[in-house]
């Protein structure tokens, strides 16, 4: 999953999964990086350079639902929606308190936490090597 | 009292009625205009669209669990764009959120 978002559209490329543009959905999106938007934990990929400029300029135009950072939360955002910059990324929150916790510690809510998720009958994180006693 | 009795004549006293009628009625219609007009400007003034939560409608859950890869469908109701997972092309797991592409979600292991 870290290695997806890193590059999703290696993995999506190989999928052969058909991804249609954000803006125009009759037309297919190039799957690279230059087609490629990020806001809050979400992908875009676009035909062209000129509807990736159209989905930057308004991101929340053309969004739909994404996830609140800090809360997790789904939700549709509005025209007024607050918002923020992070490392070259945009994120829309669903409200001003959720944007000024996420600026008071942004690494903290830019990505997802992975290792956080809890699997039944796996371990969240793997036990140290036991260190034989010194005698 | 015509050969139409009460309300008679009923042709010339309709086509007057439409007539007024047909005026209030532009009359109307020119201030709906304008208050559609109106609260057009006072939603943009406000920012136009509000931002809505979008609660989860259920649990993450295969969708045919006999099927050796099946897609899932998540708590919002979405159903995985991919049957397999696209690191390890192995069968999708529920415990692990989806990631979203264009608004499409993605599952994985």
């Amino acid at each position: 999953m870290k290695v997806f978002v890193q590059d999703p559209q290696i993995q999506l490329a190989d999928l052969g999964i058909p991804i249609p543009d954000a803006i125009d959905p009759k037309r297919p999106a190039v799957l690279d990086a230059a087609h490629r938007s990020f806001v809050d934990y979400e992908t875009y990929f676009f035909a062209d350079e000129a509807d990736k400029r159209r989905f930057d300029a308004d991101p929340t135009a053309a969004c739909g639902i994404l996830t609140d950072p800090v809360t997790k939360q789904r939700f549709r955002p509005g025209s007024d929606s607050p918002r923020s910059q992070f490392a070259g990324r945009a994120y829309v929150f669903f409200t001003e308190a959720n944007k000024a916790t996420f600026e008071k510690a942004p690494e903290a809510f830019a990505r997802p936490n992975y290792d956080a998720i809890e699997i039944p009958g796996m371990p969240m994180m793997p036990e140290p090597p036991a260190t034989p006693a010194r005698p | 009292m015509g050969p139409f009795g009460r309300g008679e004549v009923p042709g010339v006293l309709n086509q007057r009625r439409s007539s007024r009628t047909s005026v209030t009625m532009a009359a109307m219609r020119g201030r709906r205009d304008a208050g559609v007009l109106a609260l057009a400007v006072v939603l943009a003034a406000c920012g136009g669209r509000p931002a809505e939560l979008v609660p989860p409608i259920g649990k993450t859950e295969a969708l045919d669990p006999d099927s050796p890869f099946p897609k899932l469908r998540f708590a919002d109701g979405m159903l995985s764009i991919n049957d397999r997972c696209p690191v390890t092309k192995r069968k999708l797991s529920i415990h692990f959120p989806p990631v979203y592409v264009n608004g499409q979600p993605i599952g994985f292991c």
